[in-house]
């Protein structure tokens, strides 16, 4: 088994690199659920938003106003200063501002001119507030239009708050996505990354000229020298395998054993260790050098996530994306953890796209490892003519 | 010194490797974003949402909720009718609906999940219960006025207008790219780091040579340096042009700004390579390493791969993104374009400013060392 | 031209200069062996300022090496034992290039230049880059480079490893062409018959000392043998330095 001892020394020289994006890995986990942990969902209830109001009437209608949001957000009391309005959306102490000119009853409830506002430039979550002002509005002006007075008008809608609609999840626990599917998420980033840094930049050392016709010389079988490397790739795959498993249980355990499709999610990641090895093994037969490695991966590995719905959900992408982003197994591995993660109880169209993203996986396993001994064989022919 | 600064950037120029990183990366990774984000845009267009509906009795067959979600099919909504609560949940179970209103003297809504299309519903739910009963209140207490009440439902308005407070209102998705140039710009370190090795006598034989040449050290440090500044601001200059004309993305229209917050990320990118390079003694593929994790942590942390990220950061560890060159750049392109704050980014610029000041002077300091205890 | 008195430099418990003296006279060819871990490259980079050393002095026509000594670098000539040239240039870019940090004035570093190309036999690869190049003109590369601004002192650092006799024979006929045109030259090889060939006098290192110092006649006279007509300066170095395996 020596050959098999030295591949596993040089994969454990790449171990610095490993463990770097093992790190990164960790803290884009330890972000998301920091994330999460600031708005936790139980029941429905509409998004709660911080709001400032800049009041330049006072008046009933006004205050009325004021009081309406404040009822459905979290006011914010700010001077009316650019700088520090400016400051606080930047930083996102405020989401949403909102002007009430002078002379608001007249301006826009008898004159209808909207209200100024200003959002933060990058978030929809605004448009919970640009209703709830609307809804305001419009009511008190149905009011007045029936004959109430101003004040009463006010009192009325905003005692109409207190009526809230019946509104229930049918399944808590469908509708509350668990920390868990973010680590399963991330993992193909991870994976492609760990598995091209240690299994190709092996490959491509033994692959060298001078390293490969030694080892030809050697008493040892080619069969055997490739069944022992296949050994070596194959425990470093389980090795990081069992490290994200681990951590996964480790940081969300309780939901994790609870999960409807354990079972299915270890499978997909155990599929997606192997399309990672596949790729990098892939790679490594196609590399000239370690050096290279680095570039590959970098590219592989961001490209095939952002493409394959690992950062960017898989809904955002646009139609001709999606069509493309099929011919990528990444795209298959995400599928099938968003459909695990949206359906408690697997359909029968459901089970087959679960079925159907397992088997092109494992297609495009074969597939990689086929291209990547062709390839090897005829980079090695091309270079016995030197 | 020309003569050296002309060799220095072409010797740098035709190293692929560094190339790669600092030209070639960020522009794949653009095209990357440009691919992923393009369609997102779209979803701001909603579709109709496909909803639901079951009725416990025929009471309520035609009532006025009925007649409310009916004139709403086709547009706002889909309807689908359901005989039972079991085949609505079905449904709801299967993805084929967003959730389903139960019509019945207690009206309710069943949802399963917390997107947009279960926020809509809510609010439709919302703005019939208010209406409805505000309609039954005025019809018991102003009867005469009845009809002016429904009149004026019908005529409902929006009462908001979006405007900002001086800036502009970019495209959704600008804060990937501007922690994309923050990553560019910090992608700068791979030039820096391959010319201190270059100066480095223990490093390589080049290096040695180099350090016992009768021209001052220092000249030899400086003229690298401002070589890869000089070249690296091309590189830059390149990936704005793409982002802007190739991709379309509007980075706002003040450019003087935009290129002077460009050339202080180059500065700092540059002097933070030529930092790592001097001060961690260490083989050259452990310093490429360091740098990698390094620059790819700043950028992870100023929003490149989740954009909430740094507002995340801002919240829990504020100090992090005041040190962080990559979120500082961000910062200063939102500050010019989005917020139009020129403090800000002049705080941002200052920041910057220090920090390449200390990097340039340390490894100033540890490159200028004249002689080795081991080489 | 060199003069270096007690030179002592230590790598931790490790001695690797022990009281070094050497004088290596103007307009000869100086010839330093030694085993593997001798001493030879340490004595060296602390001739050229690049180590620090823990006692001693060092003094270059005359005057102590320093760093800061510039005027004195300006005479100094390297090839080093690595080849030290940029991947990226081309010869005539990487000549120029090192001629320029020595030679202020563009027009005469391009003369300088051109001389260099020619002197090496180099004028059909000025376009290549060094990658393309075969071991001997990769060395030859390395030698312009550190000939072409024609220094006074040459310290040539194993010039000849792993080059065909033809490249290396074109090597030594320059090298002690350079001699003829008035440099004093340093020469550290371990290819035993170059140095013959072309040392005027030579010193042998052995654990950071001197062990013997001459010509190669002077050196031969030291080694009893049966027959001293066919002694060699092989059987001289191993005769001094002993057979036991370094490193």
């Amino acid at each position: 088994m020596t050959v098999f001892k030295g591949y596993m020394k040089v994969i454990t020289k790449t171990l610095p690199q490993i463990l770097m994006y093992f790190g990164i890995f960790l803290a884009i986990y330890l972000m998301i659920s920091l994330t999460e942990a600031d708005s936790p969902v139980t029941d429905f209830s509409a998004k709660r938003l911080s709001v400032s109001v800049i009041d330049y009437d006072g008046g009933v209608l006004a205050e009325g106003l004021t009081r309406y949001i404040g009822l459905q957000h979290d006011l914010v009391s700010l001077p009316d200063d650019n700088n520090t309005l400016q400051e606080e959306l930047f930083y996102r102490n405020i989401e949403y501002i909102v002007y009430i000119p002078e002379n608001f009853e007249q301006v826009c409830l008898e004159g209808k001119q909207p209200l100024e506002t200003v959002k933060v430039p990058d978030s929809y979550s605004g448009f919970y507030v640009d209703r709830c002002i609307d809804q305001y509005m419009n009511q008190i002006q149905v009011y007045h239009s029936a004959g109430y007075t101003l004040t009463e008008s006010v009192d009325k809608v905003i005692a109409s708050l207190e009526k809230k609609p019946d509104v229930r999840f049918l399944d808590v626990e469908a509708a509350v996505v668990p920390q868990f599917y973010y680590l399963f998420r991330f993992l193909p980033y991870l994976m492609i990354a760990i598995m091209c840094y240690g299994v190709s930049t092996v490959i491509v050392t033994f692959r060298q000229r001078d390293m490969r016709m030694r080892m030809n010389c050697a008493p040892v079988s080619p069969i055997s020298q490739s069944f022992q490397a296949i050994l070596a790739f194959a425990l470093l795959g389980t090795i990081y395998l069992i490290a994200c498993l681990l951590l996964a249980f480790l940081l969300d355990g309780k939901e994790l054993l609870q999960a409807s499709h354990l079972n299915y999610y270890i499978i997909n990641a155990v599929l997606c260790t192997g399309l990672s090895l596949a790729l990098a093994f892939f790679v490594g037969m196609m590399a000239k050098s370690a050096v290279i490695i680095t570039n590959i991966v970098n590219v592989l590995s961001l490209g095939l996530c952002f493409l394959g719905g690992v950062f960017v959900p898989l809904d955002f992408l646009s139609e001709g994306i999606t069509k493309m982003a099929q011919f990528l197994p990444v795209y298959w591995y995400i599928r099938i953890n968003d459909t695990l993660i949206q359906f408690p109880e697997l359909t029968e169209t459901t089970q087959a796209t679960v079925n159907r993203g397992i088997l092109i996986q494992v297609v495009y396993i074969i597939a990689l490892i086929c291209i990547g001994l062709v390839a090897g064989r005829i980079r090695s022919q091309d270079s016995a003519k030197v | 010194m020309l003569h050296l600064l002309r060799y220095s950037i072409l010797n740098s120029a035709r190293n692929r490797i560094t190339m790669f990183w600092s030209l070639l990366f960020p522009i794949i990774l653009g095209f990357f974003f440009h691919l992923g984000f393009s369609g997102a845009n779209d979803s701001e267009i909603l579709d109709s949402i496909p909803t639901g509906v079951v009725t416990m009795d025929s009471s309520h067959e035609s009532d006025g909720f009925s007649i409310f979600l009916e004139q709403m099919d086709g547009d706002t909504l889909t309807l689908t009718y359901f005989d039972t609560e079991e085949d609505a949940a079905k449904a709801l179970s299967a993805k084929e609906i967003s959730g389903y209103f139960i019509n019945r003297a207690d009206r309710s809504l069943i949802v399963n999940g917390t997107g947009l299309n279960e926020s809509i519903l809510t609010q439709i739910m919302n703005c019939y219960t208010q209406n409805e009963s505000m309609i039954l209140d005025i019809a018991a207490s102003h009867p005469d006025k009845w009809k002016d009440a429904i009149a004026s439902i019908e005529g409902y308005t929006t009462y908001v207008e979006e405007t900002s407070l001086g800036g502009q209102s970019l495209d959704s998705f600008i804060t990937y790219y501007f922690a994309l140039i923050g990553m560019a710009c910090l992608y700068g370190c791979f030039l820096g780091l391959d010319k201190a090795l270059q100066l480095l006598a223990y490093n390589s034989p080049l290096g040695a040579r180099r350090c016992v040449t009768p021209t001052h050290k220092l000249k030899l440090i400086f003229t690298d340096w401002l070589a890869v500044v000089i070249l690296h601001y091309i590189n830059l200059l390149i990936l704005l042009f793409v982002i802007r004309f190739i991709f379309h993305m509007d980075l706002g229209s003040r450019y003087g700004m935009i290129l002077l917050i460009a050339l202080m990320g180059d500065i700092i990118g540059v002097s933070l390579g030529f930092l790592i390079g001097c001060a961690i003694k260490a083989k050259e593929g452990i310093k490429i390493g360091i740098m990698i994790g390094v620059t790819m942590t700043f950028s992870f942390a100023a929003g490149l791969m989740f954009s909430d990220v740094k507002m995340v950061i801002e919240k829990h560890a504020p100090l992090f993104n005041r040190v962080n060159p990559a979120a500082l750049i961000s910062d200063a392109f939102y500050c010019i374009s989005i917020y139009d704050n020129p403090e800000r980014m002049a705080t941002c610029l200052l920041i910057l400013s220090i920090m390449s000041a200390a990097l340039i002077l340390i490894s100033f300091f540890i490159t200028r060392r004249e002689r080795y205890d081991s080489i | 031209m060199i003069k270096i008195q007690n030179l002592v430099k230590r790598y931790g418990d490790l001695v690797a200069l022990d009281h070094l003296n050497l004088e290596i006279q103007d307009g000869e060819i100086f010839g330093l062996l030694g085993p593997n871990g001798s001493g030879k490259t340490t004595a060296i980079n602390c001739i050229l300022s690049l180590l620090k050393y823990d006692r001693g002095t060092i003094e270059i026509m005359g005057k102590e090496m320093r760093p800061d000594r510039y005027d004195i670098k300006r005479e100094i000539g390297v090839v080093m034992q690595n080849v030290a040239v940029f991947e990226q240039m081309s010869v005539e870019e990487n000549i120029s290039y090192f001629c320029g940090l020595y030679v202020p004035d563009r027009k005469k570093c391009k003369e300088l230049t051109e001389e260099a190309i020619r002197f090496t036999g180099l004028e059909d690869f000025r376009k290549t880059r060094p990658k393309k190049l075969s071991g001997g003109l990769l060395r030859r590369l390395n030698i312009a480079c550190g000939i072409a601004h024609k220094p006074k002192l040459i310290i040539m650092d194993e010039p000849t490893v792993a080059v065909d006799p033809q490249s290396r024979n074109k090597i030594l006929e320059g090298i002690v062409e350079l001699n003829r045109q008035g440099s004093t030259i340093i020469y550290t090889s371990h290819y035993m018959e170059e140095v013959e060939q072309i040392c005027t006098r030579i010193a042998i290192l052995d654990h950071g000392r001197c062990l013997a110092l001459g010509t190669k006649e002077e050196l031969k006279s030291m080694v009893r043998s049966d027959h001293p007509e066919s002694l060699t300066l092989n059987d001289v170095f191993l005769n001094i330095t002993g057979k036991e395996l370094r490193d």
